[in-house]
This record gives structure tokens, sequence and C-alpha cells, in this order.
């Protein structure tokens, strides 16, 4: 996982493409892109809707460059939070409009990456996604953008607006639950999981 | 399967981004970004070198270097069972091309009044030196400490391109890793093939200084490095 060094190095291509420079603006934009797009892209269904929100999301990027403040968190936490607010503001329209009458963001946040009625084949990623659908809808959000889209905790923190520290022991705790959970499983969840 | 694997295996990977799409994106974004000003650090460092002496004023000439400093891999952990000294012992068993290898370690330990049990947290770095693949370590680290699970590991190669002066070079932290690890001599060795690189004769005087401060729960290094060179490296 990229450290301190890319953080920093991401950091001063800012403070550079703010100047104008059209060579640190490049450098980022080809590590921010692939980021920003999969992340939207494993959240909405259409491929022209992914591509329209990553254009919105870093224009926006672009049209904020010069109040990128170092000492609030990382350049890729930044980005990935305007891409969030874009996506919320797309799925409260999609849900208003298509779908089932959502408004609940924490909800529509938690399983546009992670639907917890979904099936797997390998029993033992079912037994994981049960385990996981049991908790809160902010932390099955926590778990997808770490386990699916790669983020790290203190990039995850920042995400959703709390402190490292909570991420941390958010993390700790669940992942400690899940696996008691799938250590002692239940009788009914023996057979429920087990290989046919 | 580890539970870090499955958790992984739940999410299916995200279709990569069509290039065309994305090269457009990049140029309308390109032709939003205001005109080319110069850095506000580059206009002080001229004026220093220009109100300064002659070695002033070659610190402030433009240069490129590559340094090469092996790894750091550094996490924080808060599992009071975890021994960072197991963690040499792992790393050296599994990873050939080690030339080097030292762990800094501290543990803070944060207590509150409302009743809830102390909070222990250890933070980790490890410095590494060699040819050696830093994620493979990162993804090792991950398979053989649970306590690793739920923390981010951050892993830095150290290779940086240096874009700056060489009053910038000489100053760079990554001269300051050097110095941790071989002292003057060896701050003076790099500074001497970094000249013998590029081409140039060596500098008449190199002068390394270093001071320990020692003070209850605080230990200061201060660093002082003065060359004086005919030449000094260029971009």
């Amino acid at each position: 996982m990229a450290g301190r060094l890319e953080r920093f190095r991401l950091a001063r291509l800012v403070r550079r493409a703010e100047r104008g420079d059209q060579r640190a603006f490049s450098a980022l934009f080809s590590a921010l892109h692939p980021v920003v797009y999969g992340y939207l892209a494993a959240r909405v269904r259409v491929r022209a809707d992914a591509e329209d929100l990553t254009a919105m999301t870093l224009h926006r990027f672009v049209d904020r460059l010069d109040r990128y403040d170092p000492s609030r968190g990382g350049v890729k936490a930044w980005v990935m939070t305007i891409a969030r607010n874009t996506l919320i503001d797309h799925l409260r329209k999609t849900a208003r409009t298509e779908v089932a009458p959502l408004t609940d963001v924490e909800h529509l946040m938690a399983d546009a990456r992670f639907s917890p009625e979904g099936k797997e084949s390998d029993p033992r990623l079912q037994q994981v996604r049960d385990a996981l659908a049991d908790h809160s809808p902010t932390t099955r959000e926590m778990f997808a953008l770490r386990y699916g889209d790669g983020l790290t905790i203190v990039e995850v923190a920042a995400m959703l607006d709390m402190s490292e520290a909570a991420a941390k022991q958010r993390f700790s705790r669940t992942l400690r639950a899940l696996k008691r959970k799938l250590d002692n499983p239940t009788p009914e969840e023996e057979v429920a999981h087990a290989p046919s | 399967m580890r539970l870090r694997d499955r958790l992984a295996a739940l999410y299916p990977a995200p279709p990569t981004a069509d290039p065309e799409v994305r090269d457009a994106l990049e140029q309308a974004l390109l032709k939003k970004l205001p005109p080319q000003r110069p850095s506000p650090w580059r206009r002080r460092a001229l004026f220093g070198g220009l109100a300064g002496l002659a070695f002033a004023g070659a610190c402030a000439m433009p240069a490129e270097y590559e340094m090469d400093f092996g790894h750091r891999i550094a996490f924080s952990v808060d599992d009071e069972a975890f021994d960072p000294r197991s963690l040499s012992d792992h790393i050296r068993g599994r990873f050939e091309g080690i030339e080097e290898m030292r762990i800094s370690a501290s543990m803070s330990v944060h207590e509150s009044d409302d009743g809830t049990p102390p909070d222990m947290q250890f933070d980790v770095v490890l410095d590494i030196v060699g040819k050696v693949d830093g994620d493979a370590i990162e993804s090792s680290l991950l398979d053989h400490f649970d306590a690793l699970t739920a923390t981010d590991i951050d892993v830095d190669a150290i290779d940086e391109t240096v874009h700056g002066t060489f009053g910038g070079m000489v100053s760079h932290r990554a001269l300051g890793w050097v110095i941790d690890r071989g002292g003057a001599e060896a701050a003076r060795a790099r500074i001497l093939a970094e000249f013998e690189a590029q081409g140039l004769p060596p500098p008449s005087r190199i002068d390394v200084q270093i001071e320990d401060h020692d003070s209850p729960g605080r230990h200061e290094r201060e660093v002082r490095i003065e060359v004086e060179a005919d030449e000094l490296p260029q971009r």
C-alpha cells in the first residue's frame, strides 16, 4: 500500500498543478483517475453514468485545487470525498426516479457496492457475506471502501468524516466479531453454508 | 482462505475505464488549469543566492538527483500481545536481498477517565536496505501477523528523483537517512559519489557536523553540512 511519500508526492503535485504545471497535473490525473473511476463504476450500473460521474468529480477537483489544505488529509481522500458526494447526489436522484424510494443515504452508500441479499457460489464467501450483512450500513460501506476499493483506513475515515482512531477501532471490532462468528457458527449456519 | 482474502473476494474488481474517454477528460481538465507561473520557492531561492555568498548562489542552481535508500515500512498496531522483535526474524527468514534492516518501535498508552480500558498502540517502522520487494513484505506481514489485519501498512520505496537544488539535495530528508545509518562519513561519501556520478571534480571541502542533544524523553540531532566546490551538480 502506497505510503507517506506517495501522499507527499500527490500533495506536491496539487501545488504544482495549481500553479498551472501541466506535467504535474497529468501525473496527478494518472494517479487519481483509476481510483475515482473504479470507485464509481463499481457502484453504478451504467458505464456512461460512471464516466459522467468521474468527469463531474474531477472537474470539481480541478475547480477547487487552490482550496486544498494538506493539514486536513491526503489528496486521494479529498478527491474520493468529492466522488462520494457526487455519487450520493446521483443515487438520490436515481432512487427517486427509477428504483424504490430509498432516502436513507447510509443504506444507499452501503449497498451500492455490497448487496446484503447477494448470493455467492462459494459457501465460504457466502458465510462472510451473511456475517457482514448483520453489521450497520456504515460498517458495510467502510469494508467496501477498504477491501473493495483498496483504500487505507485513514482515507476511509476521511471520506466518512470520522476520526482515524474511531475508524480503526470499528475495523478491529468488526473483524474480531466476524472471525468469532466464522469460527463458531450456529448449527443452522453450518447447515446453510455446507458445501452442496 | 484467510478472512482478509475472503473479504476482498466479496467485491468484484470494477471495470477499467475506456482509454479514449479517459484521455478526452484529461485534455478537458488540462484546459481548465491556470497559466503556468513559477514556484514562489524558486524565487526565494534565487533571491537568497544573489544576496548571499558564492556558495549560496551555487546552492540555488537547479539539479536533479536519483536517490535509492531502500524501503520504509510503517504501521501502527494496537494489540498488546504484538512483539515488534518478531518482525525481524520473520522478514529475514523469508526474504533474500536485505542488506540492512533497522526496526524502531515506540508504544503509547492512552487512558481516559470514563472507565474504558486503556488504549495501547505500537508505532513500528522498518527501514530496509537492499533489493527487496516492499509489496511482498507487506503481504507477508499481513499473512503472518493477525494483529496487522486492521491497520494501514505504509510501504515507501525511498528511491525518489529529487528535483531542486544542490542545497536542497544536501538538506533532503533522504540524506538524513544516510546520516542516521552511517554518520558523517557516510554523508560525505554520498556527496562525493554524487559529484563523481556527474563527472565533476571532487569538492575542495565537505564539512559534516553532527551534534546529538539528549534530554529526558527526547532526542534531537542537529546536522550541518557545508560543501565548497568550483562546480556543482546541475540538472
